[in-house]
C-alpha cells in the first residue's frame, strides 16, 4: 500500500502536486487494491453491446480475476451476471456463444434463463425428481452484476454500491447528449485490439492529454496542432482533449462518411476524447465514435479493446474508408504504445516521486490522479468490505 | 434401454447435439413407459426435458407439465413453444 501521505500530495492542487508514486504502476498489493476501490467500486467498461447482437448471444469476460457474463436477453436488453452456477460454482460459459433456451451449467446442468432465473434442477431431489424442498429456485438465480451500456459500452459496477450510472456521469452525458443516438457498429474492420505491457492507468492518463502530440504524432503537426486543442477536466469526473481542427477522412473520389443528423455547429469541426474513468476511452467526431476498454489485465498488462461505429449501417458506408479509418486510428493509437510501456519502465527507477506536473498541460492527467487517489482515500477509510 | 438407442445416445452426447438428445432421451423414456419402469422414465424424461430446453425445442413445455403432473418439477408457466421458438 502505498503512503498516505505521499496520496495526499496527488490531491493538492496542479501546481504543487505529485503524480500517483511508484507502487501505483508497480505494487502487486496496490494492483489490488485498485481492483477493489477503484475498478469495482465504479462503472468500469467490460464490453461491447455488438460482441452480443442477438437474443441467447452470451459473452464471458474475466475481469480482473472476475467472472462475468454478458447476456442478451428477449427484449434486447444486456444482463451481466456472474459467471458462476449456484450450485458448485462451476464456470457457466467459458467461450462466447448463442443458447438457444437457456444458459445451461455444463456440471449437473441447473439451467438458467436469460434473465438469470434459475428455472431447472435435475435430479436435484434424486433420479427424476427436479425440485426439492431446499432448493428454492426463487433464492437461486444467477448473482446479477449492476449494468450499463452507453455508447455501446458495457460498464459495471461489481461491488453494487456506487451512485447509478446516469447519476455517476451525469455532466458528461449532459455534454455528449448530441451524441446520444444509435450508433452502427462498422463491422470486422472496424475492430481491433492491443495488448501493451504497461499498467492501464497509463494508457488514461496518456490519453486524457495533448501536451505530448506534437512529439509523439508528428504526423498531426501539419493540421491539427497544440495549440488547436484545449483541456477536458472536470475535477471528480472526468478529463481529456477536445480538437476544434477535425478533418473528415476522405476516399480517393472524395466520398466521407455520413454525418449524425442534427449535430450543432461546433461539430463539423470539433471532436472531443475523454476518459470515461475509470478504464474507459472515448472519442466523438461529426461522423463517427471510438470506444475503448481498457481491461487490466495485470499490474503491467493491459489490453486495449477498440471499436469504431458509425452514423450508418457498414453496408451503407463506403467499405474502403471503415478500413482507412481503422487503420489511421491503429496508427495513432500505436505510436502512443512505447510511451506507455516506457513510462511503465521509467517506474521502476526507485528515485521517481510521483513526477512533476505541468501545471498549464497536464491538468487533465492530474484530474485522473486525484480521481484515483480520492478513491482509494475513501476507500481506506471505509471499512474493508472483501469483494 | 435397447443397445441402439443407447449408441444414438452417446453419439450424440459426444457430437453435443442437444436436439437429438432430447429426442433420444424422450424414447428411452417412452420405452421405459412401456415397460412399467417408472423410475427410468421419469430420469429418462428430465433428461429429454433439459436438452430440450437448452435447445429451445418448444416440446421442452410438454416434457415439463408431464413432469410437473407427477410432482416430478415445477411447472414452468411461461414455457411456451411459441416463445421458446423465438430463442432458435
Amino acid at each position: 500500500m502505498s503512503d498516505t501521505h505521499v496520496l495526499a500530495k496527488v490531491l493538492e492542487p496542479v501546481s504543487g502536486a505529485r503524480g500517483l508514486p511508484n507502487e501505483h504502476y508497480t505494487d502487486p498489493d496496490v494492483f489490488d487494491e485498485e481492483r477493489r476501490h477503484v475498478l469495482f467500486a465504479n462503472w468500469s467498461g467490460i464490453g461491447f453491446g455488438k460482441n452480443i447482437p442477438d437474443t441467447g448471444d452470451t459473452w464471458p469476460v474475466d475481469f480482473l480475476g472476475m467472472p462475468l457474463l454478458m447476456v442478451r436477453d428477449e427484449d434486447g436488453s444486456i444482463n451481466v451476471f456472474q459467471n458462476t452456477c449456484r450450485h458448485r460454482g462451476m464456470i457457466l460459459v467459458e467461450q462466447p456463444k448463442k443458447v438457444r433456451g437457456t444458459i445451461r451449467c455444463p456440471y449437473h446442468c441447473w439451467c438458467y434463463s436469460l434473465k438469470g432465473d434459475l428455472r431447472a434442477t435435475p435430479h436435484v431431489g434424486g433420479p427424476g425428481h427436479n425440485t426439492h424442498e431446499e432448493i428454492v429456485h426463487e433464492d437461486l438465480g444467477l448473482f446479477r452484476i449492476r449494468s450499463f451500456v452507453w455508447q455501446d459500452v458495457v460498464f459495471v459496477n461489481v461491488d453494487g454500491n456506487a451512485p447509478a450510472f446516469e447519476e455517476a456521469n451525469a455532466h458528461l452525458l449532459k455534454r455528449w447528449k448530441e451524441f446520444e443516438r444509435d450508433l452502427y457498429h462498422g463491422g470486422e474492420k472496424a475492430s481491433f485490439k492491443l495488448e501493451v505491457d504497461t499498467n492501464w492507468k497509463l494508457a488514461v492518463e496518456n490519453y486524457c492529454e495533448s501536451y505530448h502530440l506534437p512529439w509523439v504524432h508528428p504526423g498531426l503537426n501539419s493540421y491539427s496542432r497544440l495549440e488547436d486543442h484545449y483541456h477536458i477536466q472536470e475535477p471528480g469526473l472526468y478529463s481529456g482533449q477536445g480538437t476544434m481542427v477535425y478533418r473528415q477522412l476522405s476516399g480517393e473520389a472524395g466520398e466521407v462518411f455520413p454525418d449524425f443528423d442534427g449535430l450543432s455547429e461546433h461539430w463539423n469541426t470539433g471532436a472531443e476524447y475523454i476518459a470515461v474513468y475509470p478504464n474507459v476511452l472515448l472519442g466523438v467526431h461529426r461522423d463517427h465514435t471510438f470506444a475503448i476498454v481498457l481491461e487490466p489485465v495485470t499490474l503491467n498488462k493491459t489490453v486495449e479493446h477498440i471499436e469504431l461505429y458509425y452514423a450508418k449501417p457498414a453496408d451503407k458506408l463506403p467499405e474502403s474508408l471503415i478500413e482507412k479509418n481503422s487503420e489511421q486510428w491503429k496508427e495513432v493509437f500505436k505510436e502512443d504504445i512505447f510511451v506507455v510501456e516506457g513510462m511503465q519502465k521509467g517506474r521502476q527507477g526507485v528515485m521517481f516521486d510521483g513526477g512533476k506536473f505541468s501545471p498549464e498541460m497536464d491538468g487533465p492527467t492530474h484530474c485522473f490522479h486525484h480521481w484515483v487517489a480520492s478513491r482509494l482515500m475513501q476507500g481506506r477509510n471505509s471499512a474493508d468490505k472483501p469483494v | 434401454m435397447n443397445e441402439v438407442l443407447h449408441t444414438k445416445l452417446l453419439k450424440a452426447h459426444e457430437c453435443d447435439d442437444t436436439a437429438t438428445l432430447a429426442l433420444l432421451y424422450a424414447q428411452a423414456a417412452d420405452e421405459s413407459q412401456g415397460t412399467g419402469d417408472t423410475q427410468a422414465m421419469f430420469f429418462f424424461l428430465t433428461q429429454a426435458y433439459i436438452f430440450a430446453l437448452d435447445s429451445g425445442l418448444p416440446v421442452a413445455a410438454d416434457y415439463n407439465r408431464r413432469l410437473a403432473k407427477h410432482g416430478r418439477d415445477v411447472l414452468q408457466k411461461d414455457l411456451t413453444g411459441s416463445q421458446l421458438d423465438t430463442h432458435r
